[in-house]
């Protein structure tokens, strides 16, 4: 039980931290408690926001952007004076851009693109597959959906180790670690984007694979897009496209890890993967979006008003039992399963197409080479908070 | 039997055409082609169109005559 002291209205108060380190898991785990305890209640960190914990009052606020704005959708920074294209758009402003990369992320790109991915895979494997064992977060889940997000925007997948480090650099900043390591890769981010446009300019590319060449030739409200505004979404769909994947990664090979029995499954039944990916998505969905009231509302018993932050852990949605059967428990052939680990409303995420691609390509590639193997049982594994995800993660094999 | 996709809930999840590839297809933008009908699921289908309404992260798909 987590006590609550008394927050507006009368309604529960309690701080929980969800930017903290703690061991894997822990995050889902304390939510599970908290969750059955509080629909929703007040939390005087970061500011002070609300927080909402159940499944379909998630799902709803998600998809009511009239009321649960992406003005700002940053907890601690309800008023900021940098705009994200398009995550801090609402509608109708939100879709005109929002369209840009639905074509770019469909399920047809994401066939074209699948057997460079396959090669990437196995590219990486390659590297560590005789040392019997790997980091697994720095040796596979860096790397692999880098390369492959690079190769499925038209940039040379020979630039992974660049975005690996800014992307470090700037999640290591937003969690506290060095914020000014993580402002300065954004610039070099920007840097390294606006040589791409003048190269595209100078020498455009194929519209349907380069997504630079498309947005440059692309019009919002039939006027070209201020090369400020491209550099910003360039540098938003690094930034959502790449630490999520790596999380995912991480996280499903943990379970698999922990889990010989279901691991040999999958081995044995290859076609219950991408089923078993959607319940390993719902298990550990691990971010969580915030909002910005822009009326007063009452919801979920609590006084909302305009202007405050809600946050909405999407694994406080995903693993609610009043929305799935057997919730805390993974199910590989779990069908139906509507979780919403990519969000739900006009911002799901735009790369989900792709993000499932990758972890079908990786587990299927990893297990034909490498099926067993188990946790190296000397090293802690820490994970960290805001958008989760493990730190570490020792894995070997015989 | 008929169901009904709704345009305004419908976010191109894909889950419709992934698990029920047999009522549903995806456009070139990733959302599924009858986004915005309502129709009769042909003979067959019944468990595949229970399926996708059963699946569909927004509930954006229903079996017109329930509520």
């Amino acid at each position: 039980m987590v006590n609550a002291g008394a927050g507006p209205g009368g309604c529960p108060a309690v701080s929980v931290d969800v930017g903290r380190s703690g061991p894997i898991l822990s995050h889902f785990e304390e939510w599970d408690g908290l969750r059955e305890q509080y629909p929703a209640f007040w939390s005087e960190l970061y500011g002070g926001h609300w927080v909402v914990t159940r499944f379909e009052a998630i799902r709803h606020a998600l998809q009511e952007p009239s009321t649960f704005s992406n003005e700002s959708t940053i907890v601690s920074d309800p008023n900021p004076e940098y705009k994200f294209i398009p995550t801090f758009l609402d509608p109708p402003e939100h879709g005109k851009y929002r369209t840009l990369y639905n074509a770019r992320f469909s399920p047809g790109m994401v066939n074209r693109i699948t057997p460079a991915a396959r090669a990437a895979a196995n590219k990486y494997i390659d590297a560590f597959i005789d040392d019997g064992g790997c980091e697994f977060m720095t040796a596979f889940a860096d790397p692999f959906p880098t390369d492959v997000f690079l190769n499925s925007i038209n940039l040379p997948p020979e630039d992974t180790p660049l975005f690996v480090g800014w992307v470090h650099a700037v999640f290591g900043g937003l969690s506290g670690a060095d914020p000014q390591a993580g402002v300065q890769a954004q610039m070099e981010m920007r840097d390294y984007f606006k040589e791409m446009l003048d190269r595209r300019r100078a020498e455009p590319q194929d519209v349907n694979v380069d997504i630079l060449t498309y947005f440059l030739s692309a019009t919002v409200d039939d006027k070209a897009i201020p090369e400020d505004d491209i550099l910003n979404m360039a540098v938003v769909l690094v930034l959502a496209g790449l630490d999520t994947t790596k999380s995912q990664l991480g996280y499903n090979f943990h379970y698999l890890a922990t889990h010989p029995d279901d691991r040999e499954r999958l081995v044995k039944d290859p076609s219950l993967l991408p089923t078993a990916i959607e319940e390993l998505l719902r298990y550990h969905a691990f971010v969580p979006p915030a909002r910005k009231l822009k009326h007063d509302i009452d919801y979920e018993g609590c006084p909302m008003q305009a202007g405050q932050m809600v946050l909405m852990p999407l694994w406080s949605a995903t693993r609610d039992p009043r929305a799935f059967d057997d919730a805390g428990e993974v199910k590989l052939d779990r069908e139906p399963n509507r979780h919403i680990a990519f969000g739900a409303g006009p911002h799901r995420c735009a790369g989900a197409h792709l993000a499932r691609r990758e972890l079908l390509v990786a587990m299927e590639e990893w297990h034909k080479r490498i099926p067993e193997y188990h946790l190296d049982p000397a090293q802690p594994i820490t994970e960290h908070g805001w958008q989760c995800g493990p730190d570490n993660l020792p894995l070997v094999w015989p | 039997m008929r169901i009904a996709v709704s345009a305004e809930l419908c976010s191109g999840q894909g889950r419709c055409y992934s698990v029920s590839p047999d009522l549903f297809t995806s456009d070139d933008e990733g959302f599924v082609v009858q986004r915005g009908t309502e129709f009769e699921v042909p003979a067959g289908l019944e468990d595949q169109a229970r399926l996708a309404v059963a699946s569909c992260p927004e509930g954006a798909i229903r079996v017109v005559g329930d509520s």
